[in-house]
């Protein structure tokens, strides 16, 4: 029999502390109260270990009421129970293999969900896109644009060129150019070209028509027809409804990680991460898949489907031989002409510019005159000061 | 004052042993297995801290138990997405569909949302209750969630109109209420502390804070003015305005702490179980004194990055790995990405080792617990509640500890 020792009691029905002495009986655990009731037996086979204060063992019982506790603070007792009754290392044991199995499954999950992010959502959202109606991808162009308007910085003036002085006729040339492209291209939504006062070299497309041509683009061109090219690759993601694919990707994305999988500390990088790789594997189709598009246009329209490679790459050049030329990032929902991280391989596109162009004859997309007023459409040259 | 085991005639002082490196095994485990798990792990994490926090508390030389289980947690929030889930995209369809009305059902979504936050908390705060016992006898938690989640709405509307000066009042009434429905075994709670008392005691410091925001949003609006009249004074008006608004966030920092620290004590000090109710003696600052030490470590660990970062940068533009002029390489953003979550998960373990651990201890240390030798109480048959409110609570981004 042997070793026995004092612990507290509570029998899991009232409050009251009892104290009592344990005694290690060759079955189980002997509680005694010091007033003379019957001992009762606790068997070691049933005795679980519950969560105690630190250096105490606290017992419960199967045998007893589901919340009665022994705690048991003498070491040299604690050690013997727990000599006695394997149990108790058992309910440890299987506590542990439940957390192992917890954190093997939940990384096999996180990959799985990494996996689903990187290839299944854009799937998906290729397959959905084109189901959704034409008038899903104007309210959501509608709600970007007004934000875009917001946040963008801009020049001294309106956010839109075309109203203030000397720029009418600039604006009717813009205006001429889009009704030329609008109706060779013929799709289900109008488009709204607007001439966005900022000198960075950039343009890009909002889903349901919304294309946004900066001026320091305008200002890089040497002919009519790089604008044009440049236009006709933005209505290719209109067409093509790339922006809405992004923004189904996106808020899939944000649903899985941030809704289903909850907010943890890192969350917003595991999010980044995935956006990334995201669109990096299915950004690169899009571009090319704009870019035959724009060749398609072009040749509609009579135009020289070249020009958009020679856009291209001189403002590839451009960006190079400026020191940390800030090009702006592309926004939420808008599938940007951004020459640094979107568009890695521009020689490789323009090769296929050239071959799918042909050598049709072209006549310019505007003439001399129009060329040269869209050109000041935001102002007079001098204005451009902030490069 | 401390009274000897159950000899408690005068008033008993609970006791925390929890050390900061005694929690910091759990805490740095639980936060690496939920950021490989991509927060799964997390329910388990969240038990682990609880029953810590719990098991270390020590009120009249017994110490507190927390039984609740990592799984519990797991499958509350699971049942949670199943209501959300159909829930938010109603709402989102529904916005669709509405078209020009598509605002108003914003709003009335929110307004929801609000309202089932509350029964969350009221739900989550019984899990908690029914999952703590002391001296082998459960608390209890019992009244309507819906009931407290409409009183909690119409208070919190009542709050907004009055610019806050109805809070006190809302605290009270809601305290009253859950309060009422907590049990510790048969023996029920009861608060009565009222809101003249709190608004007495933290009315000065409203007034500080407000005094001070308006002043820094006139001097940002004046900044503004000045700016749009390229007025020669600007300058000057620039820099007393970021003056302003550097006051103003400092002094939100220090009333926030007070404020709390005024509205616990008046708190701990109505608050009543049977014949035992608590006295505490939680000093102003106390609070502060904790949040300074977590935003000074928080600064510690925000410079030895700093330094780790630059040096790596550094050694990388010279090693010429790193090119700053063209896009960033997959190892620069790899880099930045490790960065980052050093950053997010130092911040967070020393959130749960000084922040809450800090006042979580003295928060039971300040009070003194009077009666509690009249304090017997029989197991209440109630049987405890399930996770579902902490699943709610932890879907929309509130859990609590």
């Amino acid at each position: 029999m042997g070793l026995s020792g004092p612990a507290s009691y509570f029998d899991g029905v009232t409050s009251r502390r009892r104290p009592v002495l344990v005694a290690l009986d060759d079955t189980g655990l002997r509680l005694s109260e010091s007033d003379g009731a019957a001992p009762q037996l606790w068997p070691y086979s049933l005795l679980r270990e519950v969560a105690g204060p630190p250096g105490a063992l606290r017992l419960s019982s199967q045998s007893a009421h589901a919340l009665a506790r022994l705690d048991v603070r003498d070491a040299a007792l604690a050690a013997a129970i727990r000599a006695r009754a394997p149990s108790l290392a058992a309910g440890e044991r299987a506590e542990r293999g439940l957390r192992r199995r917890v954190a093997l499954w939940g990384c096999a999950a996180a990959v799985s969900a990494g996996l689903f992010a990187v290839y299944g959502l854009p799937a998906l959202a290729d397959r959905i896109a084109p189901l959704l109606p034409w008038s899903v991808d104007q309210r959501m162009g509608e709600g970007f644009d007004a934000q875009i308007r917001f946040l963008l910085p801009t020049g001294d003036g309106d956010f839109e060129c075309g109203a203030g002085d000397g720029e009418a006729a600039g604006k009717a040339a813009l205006d001429a150019l889009t009704t030329k492209l609008s109706d060779a291209a013929a799709l289900p939504v109008p488009l709204k070209i607007v001439a966005v006062r900022s000198s960075i070299p950039n343009a890009f497309a909002l889903p349901g028509g919304y294309i946004y041509l900066f001026d320091g683009l305008i200002r890089e061109a040497e002919t009519p027809d790089e604008i044009a090219g440049v236009l006709a690759h933005e209505i290719g993601h209109v067409a093509h409804r790339d922006g809405s694919r992004r923004v189904l990707q996106a808020s899939g994305l944000s649903f899985l990680f941030g809704f289903v999988l909850g907010d943890f500390s890192g969350g917003a990088a595991t999010i980044f991460v995935a956006r990334v790789l995201s669109e990096a594997s299915y950004s690169r189709a899009a571009e090319s898949d704009a870019d035959l598009y724009a060749v398609r246009l072009m040749r509609r329209i009579g135009a020289d489907p070249r020009a958009l490679g020679t856009m291209l790459d001189r403002l590839v050049a451009e960006s190079k031989s400026k020191d940390g030329a800030d090009v702006e990032k592309d926004r939420d929902g808008g599938s940007a002409l951004d020459y640094l991280s979107s568009h890695p391989a521009v020689a490789e596109r323009r090769r296929a510019i050239d071959a799918a162009a042909g050598d049709a004859p072209a006549r310019p997309a505007l003439d001399a005159a129009a060329f040269a007023a869209l050109k000041t459409i935001c102002g007079p040259e001098t204005a451009d000061e902030g490069s | 004052m401390d009274g000897g085991p159950n000899g408690g005639w005068g008033a008993i002082r609970p006791r925390f042993h929890g050390t900061k490196r005694a929690m910091a095994p759990l805490v740095l485990k639980g936060l690496a297995l939920s950021v490989v798990t991509l927060g799964v792990y997390r329910f388990w994490y969240q038990t682990d801290v609880r029953r810590f926090l719990w098991n270390n508390v020590e009120i009249d030389g017994d110490a507190l138990e927390y039984t609740g289980r990592g799984l519990e947690l797991f499958i509350g929030f699971l049942i949670a997405l199943g209501v959300l889930i159909p829930l938010y995209g109603g709402a989102a369809l529904l916005g669709i569909a509405a078209g020009a009305f598509g605002p108003l059902v914003n709003v009335a979504v929110s307004l929801l949302v609000v309202v089932l936050a509350q029964y969350a908390l009221y739900r989550a705060r019984r899990y908690r209750l029914t999952r703590t016992i002391w001296r082998g006898v459960r608390l209890q938690q019992t009244g309507s969630g819906w009931a407290y989640a409409g009183r909690s709405l119409g208070w919190l509307i009542v709050a907004v109109l009055t610019l806050g000066l109805a809070y006190p009042w809302m605290r009270a009434s809601l305290e009253r209420f859950k309060m009422r429905n907590t049990w510790y075994g048969d023996q029920q709670g009861a608060f009565d502390g009222t809101g003249g008392q709190l608004f007495r005691k933290g009315v000065l410091l409203w007034l500080f804070a407000v005094v001070v925001g308006l002043g820094s949003a006139a001097a940002f609006l004046g900044v503004h003015y000045a700016a749009s009249q390229q007025d020669l004074a600007a300058g000057r008006t620039a820099a007393a305005a970021g003056f302003f608004t550097v006051t103003f966030y400092l002094a939100l920092f220090v009333t926030f702490p007070l404020l709390n620290a005024i509205e616990f004590r008046w708190w701990a000090n109505a608050c009543r179980i049977g014949p035992a109710r608590a006295e505490c003696d939680l000093g102003l600052f106390a609070f502060l004194k904790t949040y300074l030490l977590f935003f000074g470590a928080l600064l510690l660990l925000g410079l030895a990055l700093a330094a780790a970062g630059g040096a790596v940068f550094a050694g990388g533009a010279f090693a010429g790995l790193v090119d700053f002029e063209r896009a960033p390489s997959p190892i620069v953003i790899v880099l930045g990405l490790a960065l980052y979550l050093g950053a997010a998960l130092g911040a967070s373990a020393l959130w749960q080792l000084i922040g809450a651990r800090g006042l979580w201890r003295k928060s039971f240390e300040s009070v003194a617990i009077l009666g509690l030798a009249d304090l017997a109480a029989a197991q209440s048959a109630t049987p405890p509640a399930n996770a579902f409110g902490e699943g709610v609570a932890d879907a929309l981004d509130f859990g609590g500890f």
